[in-house]
């Protein structure tokens, strides 16, 4: 079990493949040498941003904590709804007025396809690399002239290429579209046998059921949870939690990181609502390895 | 537990009601009228039926068996292709087909997380037949007549449900924004533990009421128990005995909570299961009940 207190943790310059100059608050990252199941939770704020229409070869979630990200023709997620953006689906552009400042919470993870998620390091360092023969603008990579390869690029993608030395094939989507979900419009079902607390399922998604949902615990109540790769962010409220012998405070947007098996007990202190989000299960699933396609280059 | 053999059941014409032109339906099964639960599921045949954009108070499954259905701008069912379209979202306009071309599409309708329940189409030829003597169907909407009290112009279906119930419909507040339209070609089959020869893929889970979609799929000679918690199972492909019965492709069975049912595949099998919501413990809306009764006396 892994429990960080987001407002203990500093932000960072994000990456500047697309434009604008967001700040990221890095919560919690998955294995680097498991690409296939790795993934990165962050809260980003945005005092700029622009993102052009692209697609991914993995799945988000985006929750929205203040100000409302537009992403054209896909919707607009104001705060407190919640996204799931599946692999291969396009969605946006994205744009934001000049001045607003968004803050989001944004889970992005390898999902059912198997391509993974290459860690924030290997993003980084490709970057760097990458400026040797070309630059980024406003999310494309333009690649210099002479350079062999495709001129313009979604920059995500020619990162990706370039860390995996092999074109990027987009799984086959599943959905037609974004999943836009308003949280508010759903009802509190109690959770059987556990007194004071509710939940509500957003949605369960692809065969590996990356999931969200929300929990309420009245003050007092108690619940205990066994984790499935789960991640828990105090949207509000106060109580505590306890994994083992440890036991840490909960506040909003303190931020729980549950492994397979991991065992831990929450106490509202006051009222306390949480976003759970659980990540695929990809248990099976053919492991994608930077390995091979080293090989592949020599 | 309920089995019904979609290739016995009579073709019952269709007739322009509520809608531009009408489907032929094959009815394979319903659920209690007056509940929370209500349902139907039919296998539709539209012909040159054209429906404006509209939205329910029920959700729906639409699978998509032959043809193309065109929805607009929510987009295209294609062959094989299934969507979810949750209660209070709108979608559509559904153009009318190709000339020429035959579609066939598996429609569940049914009472969801709202509570609003689901008016079975049993009651609506009445009500249509009635409603034509305040105003008109045109183009799927209903024209009222002038000096009649009420809304000019209201979607065929919403006039319908607000002449069944006498009070006006009230939207659910949409839980999402566009219908969920889904490939099950592009979703990988997972192997079912402890379960040899036997495969699923969950296609989404929706609502708090957890309202499914999945395909499953049996290699020959492989078995599996099926538990209900009103569930709907669709055999698209293959043969064998379910609870006993004989299954090909168009058997239906219905499981109540708590029913149980061995299947067995002769041959290999793909079945779609659908998952009605779980409404336990959740009451009536107010202006879900049907006033008639109350009005009559």
């Amino acid at each position: 079990m892994k429990v960080v207190q987001a407002d203990k943790i500093e932000g960072k310059p994000a990456s500047f493949h697309r434009g604008g100059s967001s700040v990221y608050t890095h919560l919690v990252e998955g294995d680097d040498a498991s690409p296939v199941d790795n993934f990165s939770l962050i809260i980003a704020r945005t005092p700029g941003r622009f993102s052009p229409r692209h697609r991914h070869n993995f799945e988000q979630f985006r929750y929205q904590l203040e100000g409302i990200a537009d992403y054209g023709r896909t919707g607009k997620l104001k705060p407190g709804m919640i996204g799931y953006f599946p692999e291969g689906v396009h969605y946006g552009p994205q744009t934001q007025d000049p001045g607003e400042t968004l803050k989001m919470l944004v889970l992005q993870c390898g999902g059912a396809s198997g391509s993974g998620y290459p860690g924030r390091k290997a993003v980084m360092a490709a970057q760097e690399e990458m400026k040797k023969y070309g630059h980024f603008k406003d999310g494309v990579f333009f690649r210099n002239e002479g350079v062999p390869g495709k001129r313009n690029l979604d920059s995500f993608q020619a990162i990706w290429e370039h860390i995996s030395g092999r074109p990027m094939v987009y799984p086959k989507p599943r959905y037609d579209v974004p999943i836009l979900m308003h949280p508010d419009a759903f009802d509190w079902v109690p959770v059987e046998g556990v007194a004071g607390v509710c939940e509500k399922q957003m949605g369960a998604f692809t065969e590996r059921q990356a999931s969200a949902r929300f929990l309420k615990l009245d003050p007092g109540a108690v619940l205990s949870m066994t984790g499935k790769r789960d991640i828990l962010f105090v949207v509000s409220g106060t109580g505590k939690i306890k994994g083992g012998a440890k036991s840490d405070p909960l506040r909003a947007h303190t931020t729980v990181y549950l492994e397979p098996g991991d065992k831990a007990v929450l106490e509202a202190t006051h009222e306390i609502e949480i976003l759970n989000m659980r990540l695929p299960d990809l248990a099976g699933v053919r492991s994608w390895s930077r390995s091979e396609h080293v090989e592949a280059a020599e | 537990m309920k089995i019904v053999q979609g290739d016995e059941i009579n073709v019952i014409k269709g007739v322009e009601r509520h809608r531009v032109n009408a489907s032929d339906r094959v009815h394979l099964l319903e659920g209690e009228d007056g509940t929370p639960g209500n349902f139907s599921l039919v296998i539709a045949r539209p012909d040159n039926r054209y429906s404006p954009r509209h939205r329910h108070n029920f959700e729906q499954f639409r699978y998509q068996i032959e043809g193309t259905a065109d929805y607009s701008r929510t987009g295209k069912l294609k062959a094989g292709m299934i969507g979810y379209f949750p209660e209070g979202v709108h979608y559509g306009p559904q153009q009318k087909g190709e000339p020429g071309e035959k579609l066939a599409v598996l429609v569940l309708q049914c009472g969801g997380a709202s509570g609003a329940g689901y008016i079975s189409r049993a009651a609506v030829p009445a009500a249509t037949e009635e409603l034509k003597k305040l105003g008109t169907f045109e183009g799927g909407v209903f024209r009222r007549n002038p000096g009649l009290p009420g809304k000019k112009n209201v979607d065929g279906f919403q006039a319908v449900w607000e002449h069944i119930n006498q009070r006006p419909l009230v939207y659910p507040k949409a839980r999402y924004d566009v219908p969920i339209l889904m490939h099950p070609d592009a979703f990988e089959w997972v192997p079912v533990e402890g379960a040899r020869g036997v495969y699923e893929k969950v296609l989404g889970i929706f609502t708090e009421r957890r309202t499914s979609v999945t395909f499953l799929k049996l290699d020959g000679g492989a078995a599996y128990t099926l538990s209900g918690k009103r569930d709907i199972y669709f055999v698209l492909s293959g043969t064998g005995t379910v609870g006993g019965e004989p299954y090909r492709r168009l058997t239906t069975l219905f499981l109540e909570r708590g029913d149980i049912a061995r299947i067995t595949a002769d041959e290999a099998t793909e079945i779609l299961h659908l998952g009605l919501p779980d409404l336990a413990g959740l009451p009536a809306r107010q202006d879900s009940r049907p006033a008639q009764a109350e009005a009559a006396e």
